[in-house]
């Protein structure tokens, strides 16, 4: 289990401080698809650098299994926004890269990595170059990056943000086939109402000024919710009002 | 094919992070370190002085005085202005002409493609090797140096320009075609202010360029300058006197690279925040 | 469409290509080479051979001095050195960058010397140069080393302090230690930097061998042109001007082939990750 506890992150530049988190305190379970949900500029990234390790929280803990978090974790695998594959090596030599940090020899790795490929279903491009896959692509070997190394835990950054409506639909629905078929631990960040209640068990809600979660609501639509009109649903269309609202509320009260 | 700006450009690229890192030390402790370093040094270097051939290299102490001395008896002062002034000029007539030039084969595709070659081909030729040329044609004094300081620097203004004015934003291009400027109108309010910042880089190399210049003209043609002195003192082995004027040309460096700064600050003060956008 | 009516048709296609190329790409300079060298050879008439020459007798005096193998002896000799002191130069300059743009503590305490060196005019070093190795091989090479150093050592350093974040992200994220991070993430992402640098160095390598060598020598190709040049010998003095201006140029090209050949990333890494 992962818990975040009154984990707070101010900002210091130069004559300003910007409190970017607010004593945000929250468990995520075992298993559990949570997504973190928000408005630009209300903490969200931050708080999933901070549970990875990248970023260091001004105060507050995060504790995994038990043992309190230093430093980057090695439970916990990362997919980036702006994706970040490094152009000078091949697919497969970047779905590595994770592996090479844990040293693990070179046959292994090759053997591993392709494995990963075959689960986003890209393993007929390991050795092209990065820069000729399309953006969706790219991400989908962004995640194969991210799964080779077996995570507990994996954390995903507005992983569609920089993608077309198209591709971004089809990779939702790829990410909830994955994780239904591997069962891990997703903590998932996404600016898209849709894309919280398409894919997650929980959505916690985020304020800005300063970033703190204000509601945390469980999402009870049947999955898998890939094989039906799910946007048609009831509750789906009830829990999208709410969400909207308590977003929406939040917006005019800034003015 | 503008060159990367880092290098040629003194003072300004080392020790400054272009991202600040997470780092527990702060810049007036980097600052006191790196004075710190420094006199180490010269300490170090004043000592070894005591078991040091003197014609090899003078101690620090020995150095300033040579300095003082060539200083307050008006060699290195002349030598000095002459040297700024001759680099002024050649810099100066090398900007009109490489610039204007590079602007009308940036605007104007045949002008382009026929000097293309020939702007590739002087670019590469070393100019020193053309010097005696420049004798014979120009005589043995103030013109042939001119001449070689302006033929050093032309070409990088020339290219830097051509690329300035060829890597101009399409979006900008577009705002004076959809605007009805004429071509003369566009290349004046749009083009020419749009590659301001590649004809600054180009300036920048250039003057260091034209600093090479100032000082192999000044040895090769009359002995005169700040070159002239490094001639002769080298001759002599008057090492203190040596690195004495070394240090000078080394000065007049910055202070050009300075004076070039702020004329860009203060002419367009723009550009910074073009840079910065990246 | 039968066979013979494709096979002239894309004739014609080619032959129409070809002919526009001509015009477009090619005749221009062409155009304004045959007019210069014409202006020049005319200029021979009525102007005192020795201030021009003209382009016959350049050629000439080239085809003489390459049977001859004089030229080919001065161009090997300067090849060498330069070609000594270029890598021990871009070595220097390349190693030194990283470590400075690695650790902050070798920049702070190196970076005045650095931006000393840089901003000197190196040529006034020459002096102070023979003073200490004489007039040799050494003196040459060590000018060619310090003038090839600063401009590579401060891309690569501007290169590795310059490396994208995302790319530091990915290497933290993914648990590469400190030596897998410099090697895999900060060296490779500082690359289109660090050509650069070599781009300037290599050019400036052969201004430098030139000028050291009618500096300081009594070999190699600025030799010849210290004494074609005293002695008014003008034809020989283009040839061997022409020589050096090839050269130039063939190193230039050189390097942009690497860059092409092994580094065709780099396009799409400034590309995405500004």
């Amino acid at each position: 289990m992962l818990e975040i506890l009154e984990v707070s992150k101010t900002f210091e530049a130069r004559d300003r401080r910007v409190m970017a988190l607010q004593d945000v305190s929250l468990s995520v379970r075992d298993g559990e698809f949570l997504s973190l949900l928000g408005p630009s500029g209300c903490g969200k990234t931050t708080l999933l650098r901070i549970i990875d390790g990248l970023t260091e929280a001004t105060s507050g803990r995060i504790v995994f299994d038990g043992i309190e978090l230093q430093g980057v974790s090695r439970d916990m695998a990362f997919v980036f926004q702006d994706i970040n594959l490094l152009p000078w090596r091949s697919v497969v030599e970047n779905v590595e890269v994770g592996l090479e940090g844990r040293g693990v020899p070179r046959p292994a790795r090759r053997r591993r990595a392709l494995e990963a490929l075959e689960l986003v279903g890209l393993e007929s491009v390991a050795n092209a170059p990065p820069y000729t896959l399309s953006g969706g692509m790219q991400q989908r070997v962004g995640v194969a990056r991210a799964l080779a190394v077996d995570p507990k835990v994996l954390l995903m950054d507005e992983p569609f943000g920089h993608l077309d409506n198209f591709t971004r639909e089809n990779l939702q629905v790829e990410v909830a086939r994955l994780w239904e078929r591997l069962k891990m631990t997703v903590v998932f960040v996404t600016h898209d109402v849709d894309e919280a209640l398409f894919l997650s068990d929980r959505i916690a809600l985020f304020r800005t000024n300063p970033g703190r979660m204000s509601q945390l609501i469980a999402v009870n639509l049947k999955r898998p919710r890939w094989e039906y009109n799910v946007r048609a649903d009831p509750e789906y269309i009830r829990m999208r009002e709410v969400i909207m609202d308590e977003l929406e509320v939040r917006k005019l009260q800034m003015v | 094919m503008a060159i990367l700006e880092t290098a040629r450009t003194p003072g300004t690229t080392v020790g400054q992070a272009s991202r600040p890192r997470a780092r527990k030390v702060t810049r007036r402790q980097g600052q006191a370190i790196q004075i710190a370093s420094l006199l180490v040094v010269l300490i170090l270097w004043q000592i070894s002085g005591l078991f040091l051939n003197k014609i090899l290299i003078s101690t620090p102490s020995e150095i300033l005085t040579d300095f003082v001395e060539i200083l307050l008896n008006g060699q290195l002062i002349r030598a000095f202005l002459g040297s700024a002034a001759e680099m002024a000029v050649g810099f100066g007539l090398a900007c009109v002409v490489g610039i204007s030039v590079g602007i009308v084969m940036g605007r104007w595709k045949p002008a382009e493609r026929a000097a293309d070659p020939l702007v590739s081909f002087g670019n590469a030729t070393p100019t020193i090797a053309l010097l005696p040329v420049m004798e014979v044609w120009f005589g043995l004094g103030l013109a042939a140096r001119l001449a070689f300081i302006f033929t050093i620097c032309v070409w990088s203004l020339l290219i830097n320009t051509l690329a300035g004015v060829k890597n101009v934003n399409r979006g900008w291009a577009d705002v004076g075609k959809s605007f009805g400027l004429s071509p003369l109108a566009a290349t004046r309010s749009i083009f020419i202010p749009a590659a301001m910042p590649f004809i600054f880089t180009g300036m920048r190399v250039a003057l260091a360029q034209a600093a090479v210049g100032m000082v192999l003209s000044g040895q090769e043609i009359g002995e005169t300058g700040l070159g002239g002195l490094v001639q002769e003192f080298g001759s002599f082995f008057q090492t203190g006197y040596l690195i004495g004027a070394i240090i000078s040309s080394t000065a007049l460096a910055f202070i050009a690279f300075w004076l070039l700064s702020r004329a860009q600050a203060y002419f367009f003060p723009w550009i910074r925040a073009m840079s910065a956008r990246r | 469409m039968s066979v013979a009516e494709v096979g002239r048709r894309r004739a014609t296609e080619w032959a129409a290509r070809s002919l526009q190329w001509l015009r477009t790409t090619a005749l221009p300079p062409l155009l304004l080479v045959i007019v210069i060298l014409g202006a020049w050879q005319a200029s021979g008439l009525f102007l005192d051979p020795l201030l021009i020459s003209t382009p016959t007798s350049v050629l000439t005096e080239l085809a003489s001095m390459s049977t001859q193998g004089q030229i080919w002896l001065a161009l090997l000799t300067s090849l060498e050195e330069m070609f000594i002191g270029l890598s021990i130069g871009l070595v220097c300059g390349i190693v030194l960058g990283l470590l400075m743009g690695r650790y902050w503590i070798v920049e702070t305490i190196l970076s005045p010397y650095v931006n000393f060196f840089n901003a000197t005019p190196l040529v006034v070093t020459i002096p102070l140069l023979v003073i200490w190795v004489g007039i040799s091989t050494q003196a040459r090479l060590l000018f060619v080393v310090l003038i090839t150093i600063w401009p590579v050592l401060l891309n690569t350093l501007a290169g590795v302090k310059n490396v994208s974040q995302g790319y530091i992200d990915v290497g933290r994220a993914f648990g590469l230690s400190e030596a897998q991070m410099l090697r895999e993430i900060s060296i490779p992402a500082a690359v289109p930097y660090i050509l650069a640098g070599v781009r300037v160095s290599v050019g400036l390598a052969i201004i430098g061998m030139i000028i050291s060598e009618i500096e300081v020598s009594m070999v190699g190709l600025g030799f010849l042109l210290t004494s074609f040049g005293n002695s008014f010998q003008t034809g020989k003095l283009f040839a061997v001007i022409l020589v050096t201006s090839v050269l130039g140029v063939l190193s230039a090209a050189i390097v942009r082939l690497v860059e092409k050949r092994w580094f065709r990333w780099i396009g799409e890494l400034s590309a995405s990750q500004r």
